[in-house]
């Protein structure tokens, strides 16, 4: 069964195929610093890997062995401009395809997988293209939990509007420090299931509705499962975002948790119709 | 048609009683249990041990008197309107005419901080008034603190002696009672400095800060978890309806800690706040007050000019 984090990380580092990471920096040296590591830990694995730069002239640093990686077809180096167009949103599903073709040619090439690293700032920092670019980090993450591929998103806080940057980043099953309180993911293995993990309050609430919104789970027999296991806290107000949404797809929404947890404490006390809280024994 | 003294009423008819007794305990709440019985309506007794013995011995078995244990239908007050709302809505659904309760309120005398049971006895007066229900609170004189007493009378609009009822005409306004008082009653141990301090903290930096405290202290996973929800939701509140600054403080003791919010603002407008949950949607507001008291193991709601202090105690009152 395919192993993946979920955590948040000081480092890029440490990560592996069917990770999926997101990282909000302040200045683009950062990211490149950071991507380097991501990156070259791929190298070392036989991967293939792919920076995706936020212009043209953008590389990731401090990788040994760069430019004999994408001189023996390793490594590539191009732009979001280049792969995902400049002004056009991206089709989400087809976008996957695309990804997936990429991995496939990556295995068919000889190498273990593929590894991408992108600056993706300018995917979601303008209104038209950004509703299409979250919805497609949620497909990707997907596709990366079961196909040997890993990504690392990158996202410039001074670029990105802070709802929009918040709604982005949640989506990701590893994050760097402050990048967002909660994760809303595809679980490890093939079940395809989701997994929340962080904590959910009042001050988070929408970004957890908008998360919700952009990875339209779908129910299965009128059920949605979720696991919420590694979710440390919830309050009424977080839950109500469930119960909106359960409303919305007709649907009861099941988080699994721990014996103790927030969300049993209240689901016993303010019973919210479409949402129900099952302990899983760990 | 409701039976006895309550016959013209609608609503709550709540009484209290003083007694100094057994034997004159037992002349009021015998009568008061037999006549409901004969009339065909439930009787609820829900006192603590001692009272609830002396009821078993003289009613017997099979009497229809329904028993609830007292020590934990009044575990905690909002617990207590929840519980017994939902009690009194499934007799109403199934047509009683009226129902009959009576049970042990606690107090320092039985060992329980009585704030929080002084907002109770005037918030049930309209917790209940949708229900047909005949409450008699009856206050034991040889334990009950006379402050308490004060308050008794000033919460119940009816008094019983025997089997006389009486209106009580120091019974006050219960919306007003609330609003003009104060919870005064502090945990000993905030005589110490604070293990923890904070200056207008964010909800997620309160929780985890007052967490570590709570895990050092030993604290069991369902109190660790009430008192994050509640510090979350008492911090998020000070920030976004009351006046800066906003402080947190934490002391740990043996079995419990005790965590106070202040901020410069008055606290709640609403004066039946955490004990009734407000008749809005979910999220609207005022459920998070209700759900700390639901889950603290006491709340109090300190107010003193420019400064209201939330104090939650999670873990168990010595």
């Amino acid at each position: 069964m395919p192993v993946r984090l979920s955590t948040v990380l000081e480092r890029a580092q440490g990560l592996g195929l069917h990770d999926h990471v997101g990282w909000a920096f302040d200045e683009p040296g950062q990211f490149r610093s950071q991507a380097g590591d991501f990156l070259a830990e791929g190298l070392r694995a036989r991967q293939r890997v792919m920076y995706i730069g936020g212009d043209e002239t953008a590389a990731p640093a401090g990788i040994d062995g760069l430019d004999a990686a994408v001189a023996r077809g390793q490594a590539q180096v191009t732009s979001v401009s280049v792969m995902y167009g400049r002004d056009e949103p991206v089709e989400p599903e087809r976008q996957v395809e695309v990804f997936a073709a990429a991995a496939e040619q990556a295995l068919t090439d000889g190498w273990t997988g593929l590894r991408v690293a992108a600056d993706v700032t300018s995917l979601v920092a303008g209104e038209r293209q950004r509703e299409a670019w979250i919805r497609y980090e949620h497909l990707a993450d997907r596709f990366m939990a079961g196909h040997p591929v890993a990504g690392m998103c990158g996202f410039d806080r001074a670029v990105v509007p802070r709802d929009t940057l918040a709604e982005a980043l949640c989506l990701h099953p590893v994050l760097n420090p402050a990048a967002s309180g909660f994760r809303l993911h595809t679980t490890a293995g093939t079940g395809l299931g989701l997994t929340l993990a962080g904590e959910v309050d009042r001050g988070n609430r929408q970004v957890l509705a908008a998360a919700l919104r952009h990875a339209r789970p779908a129910p299965e027999a009128g059920r949605l499962a979720i696991d919420a296991t590694a979710l440390t806290f919830i309050d009424h107000h977080g839950l109500t975002a469930f119960a909106d949404y359960a409303a919305a797809c007709g649907a009861t929404v099941v988080l699994h948790t721990a014996e103790s947890s927030a969300a049993r404490m209240i689901a016993r006390l303010v019973p919210m119709s479409g949402l129900e809280v099952r302990v899983v024994s760990p | 048609m409701r039976s006895g003294a309550a016959a013209d009423r609608s609503g709550y008819f709540h009484e209290t009683a003083f007694y100094d007794s057994g034997e004159e305990f037992l002349a009021l709440i015998v009568p008061f249990f037999t006549d409901g019985l004969e009339a065909g309506e439930p009787v609820i007794s829900a006192f603590a041990a001692a009272n609830q013995s002396l009821v078993r011995d003289a009613f017997g078995a099979g009497s229809g008197i329904r028993f609830v244990d007292g020590d934990s239908q009044y575990a905690r007050p909002a617990g207590a309107i929840r519980r017994y709302r939902e009690l009194f809505g499934e007799y109403a659904a199934r047509g009683a005419h009226q129902i009959r309760v009576a049970g042990d309120v606690p107090h320092p005398g039985a060992g329980a901080p009585w704030d929080w049971w002084a907002r109770y006895e005037a918030a049930v007066n309209r917790a209940y008034d949708s229900f047909p229900v005949w409450g008699i609170c009856p206050y034991d004189v040889r334990t009950t603190p006379a402050h308490v007493m004060a308050e008794v009378r000033r919460t119940h609009p009816h008094i019983a002696q025997g089997r006389t009822h009486a209106g009580n005409p120091a019974f006050e306004d219960p919306a007003d009672f609330l609003r003009a008082r104060t919870d005064t009653w502090y945990d000993p141990v905030e005589q110490s400095p604070p293990a923890l301090e904070l200056l207008n903290p964010a909800p997620g930096q309160a929780r985890s800060a007052v967490d570590a405290v709570a895990a050092a202290a030993g604290l069991t996973p369902d109190d660790r978890n009430a008192l994050r929800l509640a510090v979350s939701e008492a911090v998020a509140n000070g920030l976004l309806h009351g006046l800066p600054p906003v402080v947190v403080r934490a002391w740990p003791a043996a079995g419990r800690v005790v965590v106070t919010v202040t901020d410069a603002g008055d606290g709640p407008a609403d004066p039946y706040a955490g004990l009734i949950p407000a008749e809005r949607p979910v999220g609207d507001g005022g459920l998070g007050l209700w759900i700390s008291h639901q889950v603290c193991a006491f709340v109090g709601l300190d107010r003193a000019p420019g400064a209201f202090t939330l104090r939650l105690i999670a873990g168990r009152l010595d």
